[in-house]
């Protein structure tokens, strides 16, 4: 496909993820609220744990911990799972017939993940500061904060689509293949600062993608030393991601050979 | 007809065919209590203490509390997410109208469905914990699950009630998904599976009181903290559940004939 044609392909798909945005407005607006309770519980839950005189400080990490895995998990849950509407829908077939791109369509799927993400974020910081007060969100370096949000939103895409591909080759909707997701918020030092982990956790760790990008996140944002340093930590999160790219290109080619050899196949409801 | 023993027996088939045909599936599912608990002790005792936590919590075993309150929670989620989501998913596949059209009663099918395959998720998530419970507390708490188990299933009533009422709300408003499905995580946080209800604002804190679930996980504290819970303790709980039972239950089947008679007369979209 040339340049020319796939953009226009992506252009008609943007036109169509907006589309269904506003078409479904009062879904996109529930799924924002679904964002902030889950971020909401597991933020109480925390507090649980940490005596009341400790709140103030402990809320600032768990309130960027829950709010990037809020940006990696969204993008992530919703392409691993569309990939089951996708197919039920027909829409495998349609774009097959005309060559247009699979993974573009899927990973579109980001902006109103995005939207939700950014939705329950701010609701979830006014909950926070309800319930505990105090400057939550400090913002130390607020434009260097958004690029590094924006890096674990990338990831999480390439993640998500990595999970549609093992959906196609074992027939298993995604968010069901989705536990080392949720496994990393805490072995992955999302959640938890990369320093806080026991020793084998935290060397597991540094060979994930998001921790890193979490822990310039957390520096940016409320001035936590970076485990490896800055430069070290960008450095370990660009090898990273490439490494993660490189391994969803391969199970794609494999997910797409598979589906086209043998028929694409219904994928099991959760 | 179809017979309700019909509809019965068709959903516990199709439950054990979902599972036995897609064993990936099958093993996450058993796995997300643990998933839960692993997450809520890993991320809270970063920041504190399992003691700290007992303490706010007032239970005396916090880690058997911890799982018969994930598995609560997963069984909570299980529910409303199957009775709400049948609908739409008919909706979805385009056998909506079909089923619409049957002579048993759609309100008759949505219920006595959603409370087979609720029954079912409900027994398999507790089951799923029940291995992990014995080995950490002993053959005694295995029978406090028990417990925990069969006020599960009596919140499960009300829940279904609830989710009824999300269920209709999305195909009237010609919905892809479940528009009101923010009362899935609504309930957990108002359920304080994870946290005591008195850290939350006031307002919510109230709101708890007419959260079935909140009944369930007053249970499971019970549980985790009696060999033989109080008497009168388990009547409140009991009685509480058996309310919300019936005050859900009339508006969420209420509602449902009402989007039924709409749904025939302007068709499904």
């Amino acid at each position: 496909m040339g340049l020319g044609r796939y953009l226009l392909t992506a252009r008609a798909m943007l036109w169509l993820h907006l589309k269904r945005a506003v078409r479904y407005k009062y879904g996109l607006i529930n799924w924002g609220i679904i964002e902030f309770l889950y971020m909401a519980i597991y933020m109480l839950g925390a507090l649980a744990f940490a005596p009341r005189s400790e709140w103030g400080s402990v809320s600032q990490y768990v309130f960027w911990g829950v709010l990037a895995w809020t940006l990696v998990s969204t993008p992530t849950w919703t392409i691993g799972n569309w990939v089951q509407f996708y197919i039920n829908m027909g829409l495998w077939e349609q774009h097959e017939t005309i060559g247009a791109s699979h993974s573009l369509f899927l990973s579109m799927r980001i902006i109103p993940a995005v939207i939700a993400g950014f939705i329950g974020s701010l609701s979830a910081y006014g909950f926070l500061y309800a319930t505990v007060g105090g400057n939550i969100a400090l913002g130390a370096n607020a434009l260097l904060t958004l690029v590094f949000l924006l890096w674990l939103v990338l990831q999480a895409t390439i993640y998500g689509l990595l999970l549609s591909y093992l959906s196609l080759l074992t027939s298993t909707p995604g968010p069901m293949l989705d536990v080392l997701n949720i496994l990393l918020f805490i072995i992955g030092g999302i959640g938890i600062p990369v320093a806080k982990l026991p020793e084998g956790m935290r060397l597991f760790a540094l060979f994930t993608p998001y921790s890193h990008a979490s822990e310039l996140v957390r520096w940016s944002a409320i001035g936590i030393k970076p485990y490896l340093g800055v430069m070290g930590e960008v450095a370990a999160g660009l090898l990273t991601t490439i490494g993660l790219g490189l391994t969803a290109w391969i199970v794609r080619i494999k997910a797409y050979g598979n589906a086209r050899r043998n028929g694409i196949k219904g994928i099991g409801r959760m | 007809m179809t017979s309700i023993r019909n509809i019965m027996s068709a959903e516990i088939r199709a439950q054990f065919y979902w599972l036995k045909n897609n064993k990936v599936m099958m093993v996450m599912t058993l796995l997300w209590p643990y998933l839960m608990v692993f997450i809520m002790i890993s991320f809270g005792s970063a920041f504190g203490s399992l003691e700290e936590f007992k303490e706010k919590m007032g239970v005396a075993s916090p880690i058997l509390y911890l799982f018969a309150g994930s598995a609560v929670a997963t069984a909570s989620i299980s529910v409303i997410d199957n009775a709400a989501g049948v609908a739409t998913w008919h909706r979805w596949l385009g056998t909506l109208p079909y089923v619409l059209l049957v002579p048993r009663r759609f309100v008759t099918y949505l219920l006595v469905s959603s409370l087979v395959t609720s029954l079912v998720q409900v027994t398999f998530n507790l089951a799923s914990i029940a291995p992990a419970v014995v080995v950490l507390e002993g053959a005694s708490a295995g029978f406090q699950l028990l417990l925990v188990l069969g006020f599960m299933f009596i919140g499960t009533l009300p829940l279904l009630g609830i989710a009824l009422l999300g269920g209709i709300a999305s195909l009237l408003a010609s919905e892809e998904s479940d528009i009101i499905n923010f009362l899935n995580p609504l309930i957990l946080l108002l359920s304080g599976v994870f946290y005591p209800v008195k850290i939350l604002p006031w307002i919510l804190e109230q709101a708890s009181y007419y959260i079935p679930t909140k009944y369930v996980v007053d249970a499971a504290k019970l549980a985790a903290t009696y060999t033989y819970p109080p008497g009168s303790t388990v009547i409140i709980i009991l009685y509480a559940l058996v309310l919300l039972a019936v005050l859900y239950n009339v508006i969420g089947v209420s509602s449902t004939i009402y989007a039924e008679r709409e749904l025939r007369r302007r068709g499904v979209r």
